[in-house]
């Protein structure tokens, strides 16, 4: 029964899905626009399992005193301040301690929350991606090492599209980085999207039928 | 004198009261207004078609008239000169009519609070604008479009005030339909499809041995497990950073199975981080049902599958972090990846672990293979459940799914032949389907 059940709701809502893909009548649309709500309704049970997974990970780190475990308290005290001064700052007819900001009166808990956000939550989250550029060029010194054939291709390829690109129309290399981008790297390109949309579509057709039970847990295929 | 100044007058004000129709300037208005259905819809949507006006440069604008049949002709729409069609509908008419009901709703709420206070001046006005908000709705409402209604349709070309209507068009009904025709080629495959996948399990059924190339990537996958027993350190997985609607998180759990049942077996510890909530709990239970059936329910370490953040770079920072100080000896990308790919790659390669890494995202594809010992390239993602456990059934729909791309590759290699030798519906083929 604990199988039974998932498998013949998928199997049904896969079916009833696939149906409804080729209806364009309203009740169809509003069928799929349901079962959308429904989705997101499930997916917000799932955040509570996910916050509780969090600081049980957090306080469990901190009691073993594991490495690294300051970082839990900050990580713990970042969740409970962000999520208090956003409650409060949200709720509504909210006017607890207004402060002006840019002539209009607001709380100082969504003055906080938005400052939170705009100079500590973006800054970080630009800085680990500003890091890519560094990444980039250590993989690409990798990448790029003429070892063989291949590599050497590989090599005069890149070199070709940056020139292409940093002295635009001042070589005479004509379109040809161009080319090398739309031609053999989309054709290339092209024929791993045509093996995935494919493996999508056998993958879901294993799901709906039931053929494919990893995603269930123990007892893998079968 | 004064006679000659009076007559004068009098003729200047004879010219100012004319009827305006002496001074109409001429125009000719649009004609052969048409209306059709939209086809594949859901109804409440009708086509206006009209040839534009001879004077189309000297116009103001162009406005359509729609009428029930029997009924007056109420304006839908202005359009600027040089417009020849336009589809009404009742996008705009909704957002309106559901403003106009959350107004309603708010002033009855008001109102049932002020009836609570007995203030009689709120009530008489608060009464008053519900009133005037009910007729405004009544009003918009009467404009939208029904189905199985019949209307008609007539465009004026508007020049200085005047208005040169066009002939009524025909009257025509608008429908909800029952079959998406656009999308028969969808179906057409998709029949191919499953009878290919239908075919060839039946034959994975009755022990026909089905080929499989070696997936190197996947081939490694026992050795980076044993790799990291012997050296007696975690296993991290990390399951993609998409949700569970996505294919290649659901490839990639299909995957985690395996992994997880194998590293249950020879006792070693796997971590798999989470993005996304739901992913989260499927991952636990996988990994939990994962020891049960190794016969080891006692060694899951329920800690050991976790919820992060549901921020792209937070994310990355806590497995990158979890990577420096637990130094897992293999690492696992599998499934979606955006821009974090290389910044966890590079860090595991840093750090020295083996990486299998595979995902369906082309973009970061290269990111995975420079800097990974192994790389699922797309479809084999997919393939991958089918690939460790060999089950007949899974392993007939991997020979559906090669047959299926033969056909299509195939069907394409024609097609642009014949584009090529000048058949133009061949083209016409191609860039449709």
């Amino acid at each position: 029964m604990k199988r039974r059940l998932p498998l013949t709701i998928t199997l049904v809502l896969g079916i009833v899905m696939m149906v409804q893909f080729f209806i364009p009548h309203k009740i169809s649309g509003d069928f799929f626009t349901t079962s959308q709500t429904w989705a997101r309704v499930a997916a917000s049970f799932a955040f509570i399992l996910g916050l509780a997974s969090f600081i049980n990970h957090h306080t469990l780190k901190i009691r073993h005193k594991k490495e690294g475990w300051s970082y839990s308290i900050i990580a713990l005290v970042a969740l409970v301040v962000m999520a208090v001064v956003g409650l409060i700052g949200r709720a509504p007819n909210m006017s607890w301690l207004p402060v002006t900001v840019q002539g209009a009166q607001v709380s100082i808990f969504t003055y906080l929350f938005s400052n939170f956000y705009l100079y500590m939550m973006v800054p970080l989250g630009a800085t680990m991606f500003s890091v890519l550029a560094f990444y980039i060029a250590s993989a690409a010194y990798r990448s790029f090492r003429a070892k063989s054939v291949i590599s050497i291709l590989l090599l005069l390829s890149a070199f070709a599209i940056m020139l292409a690109i940093i002295f635009y129309n001042a070589l005479p290399l004509g379109d040809f980085g161009e080319w090398l981008l739309s031609v053999p790297n989309m054709a290339a390109k092209r024929g791993i999207l045509l093996g995935v949309a494919l493996g999508m579509i056998a993958t879901s057709l294993k799901i709906i039928l039931g053929i494919e039970r990893g995603y269930l847990g123990a007892g893998g295929a079968r | 004198m004064i006679l000659l100044m009076f007559i004068s007058l009098l003729l200047s004000q004879i010219e100012e009261i004319e009827t305006p129709d002496t001074l109409m300037p001429s125009i000719s208005p649009p004609t052969e207004v048409t209306v059709y259905d939209v086809p594949n819809d859901e109804g409440h949507q009708l086509v206006v078609r009209w040839k534009l006006s001879p004077d189309d440069e000297k116009l103001d604008a162009y406005i359509v008239y729609r009428a029930q049949e029997g009924e007056e002709f109420i304006q839908v729409e202005v359009l600027a000169p040089g417009a020849d069609s336009m589809l009404d509908n009742n996008d705009m008419r909704n957002r309106i009519v559901e403003y106009y009901t959350g107004e309603l709703r708010s002033l009855k709420r008001q109102l049932r609070k002020a009836q609570r206070k007995n203030d009689e001046a709120a009530i008489q006005e608060l009464e008053a604008s519900i009133t005037q908000v009910e007729a405004t709705l009544a009003a918009v409402k009467s404009e939208l479009l029904q189905n199985f209604t019949p209307y008609r349709y007539k465009v004026a070309a508007a020049y200085q005030g005047y208005e040169f209507v066009s002939e009524p068009s025909s009257s025509v009904e608008t429908a909800g339909h029952w079959f998406h025709f656009g999308r028969i080629n969808v179906l057409v495959a998709m029949l191919v499809f499953f009878s290919l996948v239908t075919f060839f399990i039946t034959q994975a059924k009755r022990g026909k041995e089905l080929f499989l190339r070696k997936i190197a990537g996947l081939e490694a996958i026992d050795d980076a497990v044993g790799r990291a027993t012997e050296m007696g350190r975690p296993i991290l997985f990390v399951p993609g950073l998409s949700t569970i609607s996505d294919v290649a998180t659901i490839a990639a759990l299909n995957i985690l199975q395996g992994i997880a049942r194998k590293a249950a077996e020879y006792d070693t510890p796997i971590i798999v981080p989470n993005r996304d909530p739901i992913v989260y709990t499927v991952a636990r239970e996988i990994v939990k049902e994962a020891y049960s059936d190794a016969g080891r329910p006692d060694a899951f370490n329920p800690d050991s599958v976790y919820f992060v953040t549901a921020n792209q770079f937070a994310y990355v920072a806590a497995v990158n972090g979890v990577m420096l100080r637990e130094k897992p000896a293999t690492n696992f990308f599998l499934g979606m990846f955006w821009a974090e790919s290389l910044l966890l790659a590079e860090t595991g390669n840093i750090s020295g672990a083996i990486q299998i890494a595979g995902t369906d995202a082309t973009a970061q594809l290269p990111f995975f293979i420079t800097a990974c010992d192994y790389t699922i390239i797309g479809e084999e993602l997919y393939a991958a459940s089918a690939y460790i456990s060999k089950e007949p059934n899974l392993l007939g729909t991997i020979k559906a799914q090669d047959w299926s791309k033969a056909i299509i590759v195939g069907v394409i290699i024609v097609l642009t032949v014949l584009a090529l030798v000048g058949l133009g519906v061949t083209t016409e083929i191609l860039t449709t389907v």
